[in-house]
């Protein structure tokens, strides 16, 4: 473990991706790549494969993105096994200090849940249903009135053109641009509300994937994101998904819906 | 991307949630009664009697494959536990990781479902696999619903 770990931390690249993450914790390839200028995609992610190995990285997939996160435990464990030793009482002291106030975990739901900050959501189900039906139940309003707060839905879904998602009563509620549309598999649009529109900022972006997994089961994800930095607000209408969500599974596998 | 933090820390707690057309009194079921485990949990039975300080263990085809303590148990309402995973030899040398479950009424017939994964200090591989959460909850969904089990159903 120790020799991994020593290797692993040998080579100037992969010291630069470690401080890069110390810097800001869940960088994805894409952001990550740009700490090594000169260095192809293909060698950053071997860097980031070393380290992983090493597990003084881990890395978690979000929706097609891989975040990674920095993994303090093995280069602590090589301090205390090989530095303590030849310790500066003084500095160590200081360390400890500084490793129990930054390992302190996240405990509450809301902090965990991302909630406040978090410039994208991601939610993932499971689905017995063909991706053909889970498509037609996220694009018609023969099924979005029935699961999405009894909302009609309308659009042609085709790239470029615009969806339209109004309340029981027929008051506006979302509406955007269809970014990209691969049916039954993927659909990006724009997102904008009167719940989350700040203005002047850019509407907010909604994915939805389809894959197969296992037969006769769809994994359906969502993922719900701001451009970083951006002011709109899209906590609390994320917090909703999962509702939404589940009442899409209740109706496809039951045929009823979820509440009456 | 995650919330801001500052330096180095832990991978985030992960926080799955799942609305369900069952009382807190059938899921508390479904989640505590092998009976119901076999069918949404990996295939896995769990022995336990779900009191605090209680060691609990999920097996599958009579093999441990999850264990741990019950940290807390309100029944119906909440269950702590820490999670030891020893389904493959990568994450049986994780330390182990704490998993909450916590149900509410919501709603007329309906519970929400909360299942906290967190503690991943030491534990990365668990930590990389934690995504099984989201396949169990659709998995206990789909058996209190419609009476059989997401796949193969």
């Amino acid at each position: 473990m120790d020799d991994e770990v020593f290797r692993a931390l040998a080579d100037p690249s992969r010291r630069t991706l470690l401080d890069r993450l110390f810097e800001r914790d869940g960088q994805t390839l894409g952001e990550l790549e740009t700490a090594l200028p000169g260095m192809t995609r293909f060698g950053t992610m071997k860097h980031l494969k070393v380290l992983e190995t090493a597990n003084l990285v881990t890395s978690r997939k979000v929706g097609r993105e891989r975040h990674h996160y920095l993994n303090p435990v093995p280069i602590r464990r090589i301090h205390d096994r090989w530095l303590d030793r030849y310790r500066i009482r003084a500095a160590d002291l200081l360390d400890d200090l500084r490793l129990s106030l930054e390992t302190d975990p996240m405990t509450t739901p809301d902090l965990a849940a991302g909630a406040v900050e978090a410039p994208q959501h991601v939610f993932s189900t499971f689905i017995r249903a063909t991706p053909e039906k889970i498509w037609q139940a996220l694009t018609t309003s023969e099924f979005t009135t029935r699961y999405w707060y009894g909302s009609t839905i309308t659009s042609d879904w085709v790239v470029g053109s615009p969806y339209e998602l109004r309340t029981h009563d027929d008051k506006p509620a979302i509406a955007g641009n269809v970014l990209e549309a691969d049916p039954p598999r993927r659909l990006v649009m724009t997102y904008t509300s009167p719940w989350t529109n700040v203005p002047g900022e850019p509407p907010s972006k909604v994915t939805f994937e389809i894959e197969a997994a296992g037969p006769g089961v769809q994994k359906l994800t969502l993922v719900h994101e701001t451009e970083p930095g951006s002011s709109t607000r899209i906590a609390e209408v994320a917090a909703g998904w999962p509702f939404i969500l589940s009442g899409l599974k209740t109706l496809l596998e039951t045929g009823e819906p979820m509440t009456s | 991307m995650t919330s801001e933090r500052a330096g180095v820390s832990a991978p985030p707690d992960l926080v799955f949630t799942t609305f369900i057309r069952a009382t807190p009194e059938a899921v508390w079921r479904a989640i505590t009664e092998s009976d119901f485990t076999v069918r949404y949990y990996y295939g896995s039975t769990v022995e336990c009697d779900w009191a605090p300080g209680s060691p609990y263990v999920y097996r599958i085809d009579g093999e441990p494959a999850l264990e741990g303590v019950i940290l807390e148990s309100v029944p119906e309402r909440r269950l702590v536990m820490t999670f030891h995973a020893t389904w493959d030899d990568m994450v049986a040398a994780d330390r182990p990781s704490r998993m909450t479950w916590e149900l509410e009424p919501a709603g007329p017939g309906v519970t929400k479902v909360t299942v906290i994964h967190g503690g991943f200090e030491a534990a990365n591989e668990t930590y990389r696999q934690a995504e099984g959460a989201a396949y169990i909850l659709a998995g206990l969904k789909t058996l209190l619903e419609t009476g059989s089990p997401l796949a193969g159903g």
